[in-house]
């Protein structure tokens, strides 16, 4: 029953996060924008409660694909790869990656160790940006500007992903001491 | 000796800017020298790259101004990496006895993606180059990741045998 808890926390997360960009930016998918905090949600969810919640993770991000963002702003199948397979997959990537290479321990204890977190968001900006280059490269018709997706990917990525750890942990923090 | 070493690197690479090599050398050549000597061989390893791209890549098939820009990218690329993982503590370069060999590894996979990405954005401001970037970020992604483990492979199982051949007394 905790799995099941957990999925729906990081569901939630996934959700609330996808519609504050959704309110407060204007995106495009050949552009993006420059806060994506979904991706935050998505790391954070993972650190805390492990790999288990990515059915939560992927079901909120097809979801807010298929109804807020009109599947997918009309790309269909590409966006659904794109945007919840990826979108889903990659963090977990990541830290595999930096557990493999012995890079780092996201926990001192009972506390994150923000600085391993913030390399984590990083690398997994990086992978996000071009592993959604290449699927987009092939399906959008009017993509012309392939370094400027990238840069703005990957720093809407790094952003969002520190913005809502960031917040996260503090908000956290500040609710255990109360 | 960095200057050497990727001078050398670059005699393989037969000048084709906008695909590049399945097996580039310099950027394994570039880490090594960053590794061994730090970041004060940065003069050496960019005039190795000038010097290279104008020798042997006949200035970049007409391209200067951009392959110089693209050279400075590949020096800055590998400090770029370390510089990263050093800030965020998840591996420090400055005491090599005491490194990962896998962060190395990493450090080669990371370092090939900057360089790559910088690359690009480079070459995306000439307009009369006619690139495929899928193709581009790949083919130079692949390079430079084979030549940097290549490198670092040769350096470590016979560049240090021999040398410990030769003078068994040190510590090599």
């Amino acid at each position: 029953m905790l799995i099941v808890k957990h999925n729906i926390v990081a569901f939630v997360l996934v959700l609330i996060s996808s519609l504050i960009i959704e309110r407060t930016t204007h995106i495009e998918i050949s552009i993006g924008n420059l806060l994506y905090l979904p991706v935050g949600a998505a790391i954070f969810s993972y650190l805390l409660f492990g790999f288990g919640v990515l059915p939560g993770i992927a079901i909120a991000n097809t979801l807010i694909g298929y109804f807020i963002w009109d599947n997918w702003f009309g790309i269909g199948l590409t966006g659904f790869y794109a945007h919840a397979m990826v979108g889903s997959l990659v963090p977990i990537a990541a830290i595999l990656m930096m557990r493999y290479f012995k890079l780092a321990e996201f926990y001192n204890g009972t506390k994150i160790n923000f600085r391993h977190v913030i390399f984590l968001v990083i690398l997994t900006a990086m992978i996000n940006t071009l592993v959604k280059f290449f699927i987009f490269m092939g399906a959008i018709p009017e993509f012309h500007a392939p370094a400027q997706f990238i840069l703005i990917h990957f720093v809407s990525n790094t952003l969002g992903g520190l913005v809502f750890i960031y917040g996260a942990s503090q908000l956290s923090d500040f609710l255990a001491k109360r | 000796m960095a200057y050497v070493m990727t001078w050398v690197g670059t005699f393989e690479d037969g000048g084709e800017i906008v695909l590049s090599h399945y097996l580039y050398l310099p950027l394994g050549a570039k880490i090594l020298m960053y590794l061994l000597f730090g970041y004060r061989v940065f003069p050496g390893v960019i005039a190795a790259c000038l010097v290279g791209g104008v020798v042997l890549m006949n200035s970049w098939n007409g391209h200067f101004f951009i392959g110089m820009l693209s050279a400075c990218a590949g020096a800055i690329a590998p400090i770029v990496a370390m510089c990263i993982m050093k800030q965020t503590r998840v591996s420090n370069f400055s005491n090599l006895a005491r490194v990962d060999f896998r962060h190395v590894l990493f450090l080669i996979v990371f370092t090939s993606v900057i360089s790559a990405l910088l690359k690009f954005f480079v070459y995306t401001q000439d307009l009369t180059l006619n690139i495929n970037a899928v193709t581009f970020i790949t083919h130079y992604i692949t390079g430079d990741v084979l030549g940097g483990l290549v490198v670092i492979y040769l350096t470590l199982h016979v560049i240090v045998p021999i040398l410990k051949g030769f003078f068994p007394q040190k510590s090599i």
